[in-house]
């Protein structure tokens, strides 16, 4: 009976060495998260299924929200946003407020998407990012990639942190300008002399005015067609 | 012997079930949900790189290293040229694309930065980037003689043979590749966001223009206001993008000039 319980336990080892082998081989690196998620993106856009000639539809826009939210962490950028004041923030600020800047800026990007990158979307092919870099310091990040969205390259770099094994990206910093770096200019503009409850009023306010602008220009453009 | 192998059994698929357990419990974890860890007031706001991937410097970044002792005066100036784009800039820039083509408009676009050439030449040479001179002499021959004064862009369209540093360069980016910081930032009329040093860079480049030089003064002027008008009729609809995400639209073009303008430096 001892021995099997010695031939159990060591198997039981045997198990958990296998497993720690297995999360090891499964973790990505912070480039290899951004090639995944940044090739899946591309693939829902590209999808031949849905129809793009009114913009994003809502199910493909549902697909591509799910796509987004298993890489990019809007929690850590929100929290990183507001910085030293996050520690006075309650629970359901914290969440409140995290929940109206990802929908602002979900609004914000999906607009310039419908605008303006719709069409070049088309052309855009895997080898147009270009993956050029990778620096790790602890369980930060930083990548480097180079867009040839037109003539010109972009140059995009994401910022990311490790948690539980993960790369989630938190930042995306195109041509020097940090998605991060200009919400905590603004925040900070905010939260000087008001309260966090202020704040998100104030998102609000601010996807209340993109939604109304957007419907204008929609009824504006079905009273065109209907003359 | 039949118990052991039992109990063997069971072990085994209690170390199997221990393997997969944590992955698949990843799996089903709703995104949203990821992000509600416990906060501990350590060196969490840390960032270990900046926007160029440089250490973070200590006494902050650019933003809050630039002051802006003038809020008001900049402020009042960025309203006053926020009118002149949406009552002045931007309606006759629409009536200008929707006259002419954009294909004539990115020749003008085209013209006016070949015509440029001498603020990136001077420019890349106070720097020491004579690799980045020497390419933009080439361009400017090559776009002068073959492209009919400037009008089509062939060399960038031959595409480059071997990769050379950017030569955009401008004086305020050689001033501050000098080392010399951007003092106060600055909002001009006309000109909009600015600061101390590109202040002097902007003055400096403005003998290095050749439009500066039209004969008698109207000309010259009409020339730039031209210039502008074209410039905005290829990128109309940038700037309501960018103001549309802003919670204080001042606040937001402050910060993206002065982080724009340190990666212009910086390259």
């Amino acid at each position: 009976m001892k021995r099997i319980i010695t031939i159990g336990i060591m198997l039981l080892a045997l198990g958990l060495a296998a497993g720690a082998v297995q999360a090891e081989a499964s973790a990505k690196t912070p480039t290899q998260t951004l090639q995944t998620a940044l090739d899946e993106l591309l693939a829902i856009l590209q999808d031949p299924r849905y129809d793009t000639k009114d913009g994003i539809s809502e199910n493909q826009l549902e697909v591509l929200r799910t796509t987004v939210h298993k890489f990019f962490d809007f929690g850590e950028l929100t929290k990183r946003a507001v910085g030293r004041p996050w520690l006075g923030f309650t629970d359901r600020q914290r969440d409140e407020l995290t929940g109206v800047f990802t929908q602002l800026l979900e609004k914000t990007y999906l607009r310039k998407l419908n605008t303006e990158y719709l069409h070049e979307l088309a052309a855009f092919d895997k080898s147009s990012i270009r993956f050029v870099d990778e620096q790790i310091k602890g369980n930060k990040a930083m990548v480097y990639t180079s867009f040839q969205l037109t003539e010109e390259p972009l140059e995009v770099n994401f910022r990311l942190i490790e948690r539980d094994g993960q790369w989630w990206a938190y930042d995306v910093i195109g041509e020097g300008l940090t998605l991060l770096g200009i919400y905590q200019d603004e925040f900070k503009n905010v939260l000087v002399n008001q309260s966090p409850d202020d704040l998100i009023a104030l998102l609000q306010e601010k996807i209340r005015a993109i939604d109304e602008k957007r419907d204008e220009a929609a009824g504006a453009e079905a009273g065109a067609a209907g003359e | 012997m039949k118990r052991s192998l039992f109990t063997t059994l069971t072990l085994l698929a209690f170390a199997a079930l221990l393997c997969v357990a944590p992955a698949a419990a990843g799996d089903q974890e709703h995104p949203l949900e990821v992000a509600q860890w416990e906060y501990d007031a350590g060196g969490e706001f840390e960032e270990a790189f900046d926007a160029h991937g440089n250490t973070p410097s200590q006494e902050g970044d650019i933003v809050e290293r630039t002051p802006d002792p003038f809020e008001g005066w900049n402020r009042f100036w960025f309203q006053v040229n926020d009118n002149l784009y949406f009552y002045l800039l931007k309606p006759v820039s629409q009536g200008y694309s929707y006259v002419v083509p954009e294909r004539p408009r990115q020749w003008v676009e085209n013209f006016f930065t070949n015509l440029m050439f001498p603020v990136r030449f001077v420019n890349s040479l106070l720097q020491g980037k004579f690799e980045s001179a020497g390419m933009e002499t080439s361009k400017f021959i090559a776009n002068t003689a073959f492209g009919l004064g400037g009008l089509a862009d062939v060399a960038s369209d031959m595409g480059p043979v071997r990769p050379t540093p950017p030569g955009d360069e401008d004086l305020g980016q050689t001033l501050g590749a000098w080392g010399i910081g951007n003092g106060p930032y600055l909002v001009w009329p006309v000109i909009g966001p600015s600061s101390a040093r590109d202040t002097v860079g902007y003055v400096g480049d403005h003998f290095l223009t050749p439009t500066t030089y039209l004969n008698p003064w109207y000309w010259s002027l009409a020339a730039k206001s031209y210039e502008k008008i074209n410039f905005v009729s290829l990128r109309l609809g940038e700037y309501e993008d960018i103001k549309e995400g802003a919670i204080d639209p001042y606040v937001t073009f402050k910060s993206a000039y002065l982080r724009y303008r340190e990666k212009k430096v910086s390259q």
